[in-house]
């Protein structure tokens, strides 16, 4: 009844991704959004100020801040109280390389807060395979800080294939600290493009995660394993693509895209310099493709009503026709495997 | 407890709602989760003010004759979830 209502899309979205800043102080191999150096015409405090009041009028429930590492932005716990004091919950997504107990202080007052820090290993040898040389002992530093502050967390995780063996071990350690696990799903997008073919997790394992998700009822995965988790774990929530119906993505620099795993060309649905966000959210012919978007393919599936064909950026990403199925769609999995050689930046005609 | 036509409610602390075509749509910061009250225009945010019972509220805004007993039934088992799953209390 739900995905049958958000389906159709919503005056507002619930949740907005925000990516505040491309700037970043490392260079994970996966990392979505391909951060490092700042934009030259990043919004403004002001603008960012501004952006908010929009969506405090269309009472917009949460924002997810990413980037890019957000804590890099001088303006960033300023904005943070702001968006609290608007009545809007934010959740930011961090690295941890400038949490220290200063810091981890002044955001255990924040109450409207939900705060995941990156960790992509167990040890400090997968981890910083991914995330760079010396990051996990700063990861767990900043953890402790954390903890000792009382500060709220989740540890986030993207599956890759050389952490999935220790899918156990990260469960285990956020445990310890009190935290819940998030997995995230790999996907191709910014530097995750080069690294798939080497970083992603193969066919085997997925399969293998469907049941250890099953088996570990805690572990939180967002709405990015909606293709691949059991039945029993899809009645949860709500499991379908929410891209331009119940969220979108806005980049350092204004624009607006669905999703944030879809930041390219043909998906901008326009900038909040130049028209406001509800006419956006309203009248961007890619939101609006988005929100009559069907996988032809996949109408006949036993999943159809809750998938909806899973996720249009691995169909994007990996065939570049996002009326393709999720190539990593468990049905798909069990009559052949659909993934072809990756072949990337070309323009999808129907958008 | 079931509620009733002159309980009065207002939101959970963590919880908000906003008005959409279906009805209201809720969300509450444990989970977070979210939650989607078909009841078309018979509600709106400000009945979650705590200030004014079911029964007063569906009078004024639809004329007590309107008003089924079966349609009242039906908001207040409405209501009486959204309360079990902490996203309303009562007043």
């Amino acid at each position: 009844m739900s995905a049958e209502i958000a389906g159709k899309g919503l005056r507002a979205p619930v949740t907005v991704t925000w990516e505040i800043t491309q700037r970043c102080n490392l260079r994970c191999v996966h990392c979505l959004s391909d951060s490092g150096f700042a934009l030259d015409n990043e919004l403004s405090t002001q603008e960012c100020r501004d952006l908010v009041d929009q969506w405090t009028a269309l009472t917009v429930f949460q924002v997810n801040i990413g980037g890019g590492e957000p804590f890099i932005r001088e303006d960033f716990l300023d904005l943070l109280r702001y968006a609290h004091e608007n009545g809007i919950v934010t959740c930011v997504s961090t690295n941890g390389m400038l949490i220290d107990k200063t810091l981890a202080g002044r955001l255990s007052k924040l109450t409207m807060l939900y705060l995941q820090v990156s960790l992509d290993g167990a040890t400090a040898e997968v981890n910083d395979m991914i995330r760079g040389k010396g990051t996990y002992k700063r990861i767990m530093d900043a953890m402790d800080c954390l903890a000792s502050q009382r500060v709220p967390f989740s540890i986030n995780i993207v599956l890759t294939r050389l952490n999935f063996p220790q899918l156990d071990e990260l469960r285990n350690l956020a445990k310890a600290y009190e935290a819940d696990l998030r997995v995230s799903r790999f996907r191709p997008s910014g530097r995750g493009k080069e690294s798939m073919s080497w970083l992603g997790p193969d066919k085997e394992q997925l399969e293998t995660f469907t049941d250890w998700l099953n088996e570990h009822d805690m572990v939180r995965t967002g709405d990015s394993f909606f293709c691949l988790t059991s039945e029993n774990r899809r009645r949860k929530g709500l499991d379908m693509c929410g891209a331009a119906k119940m969220t979108c993505c806005i980049s350092p620099i204004g624009h607006v895209y669905p999703c944030a795993f879809l930041q390219e060309g043909p998906f901008l649905a326009g900038n909040i310099r130049e028209r406001a966000f509800k006419d956006l959210w309203d009248h961007s012919s890619v939101f609006h493709l988005f929100r009559n978007l069907h996988v032809k393919s996949c109408l006949g599936c036993y999943r159809f009503e809750t998938c909806r064909g899973g996720c249009p950026a691995m169909a994007y990403h990996t065939y570049h026709d996002l009326s393709l199925p999720d190539p990593e769609c468990l049905v798909n999995f069990t009559s052949e495997d659909l993934r072809e050689p990756v072949k990337y930046a070309q323009v999808i005609d129907h958008v | 407890m079931q509620s009733k036509p002159e309980t009065r409610y207002k939101l959970a602390p963590g919880s908000q709602v906003r008005e959409e075509d279906f009805g209201l749509l809720f969300y509450t910061m444990a989970g977070p989760r979210l939650y989607f009250l078909s009841c078309g225009g018979l509600l709106d945010r400000y009945f979650f003010n705590g200030e004014i019972t079911l029964e007063k509220w569906m009078r004024h805004n639809r004329g007590r004759d309107a008003v089924s007993k079966a349609l009242m039934l039906s908001l207040i088992n409405s209501l009486n979830q959204l309360k079990e799953k902490g996203v309303i209390i009562e007043c």
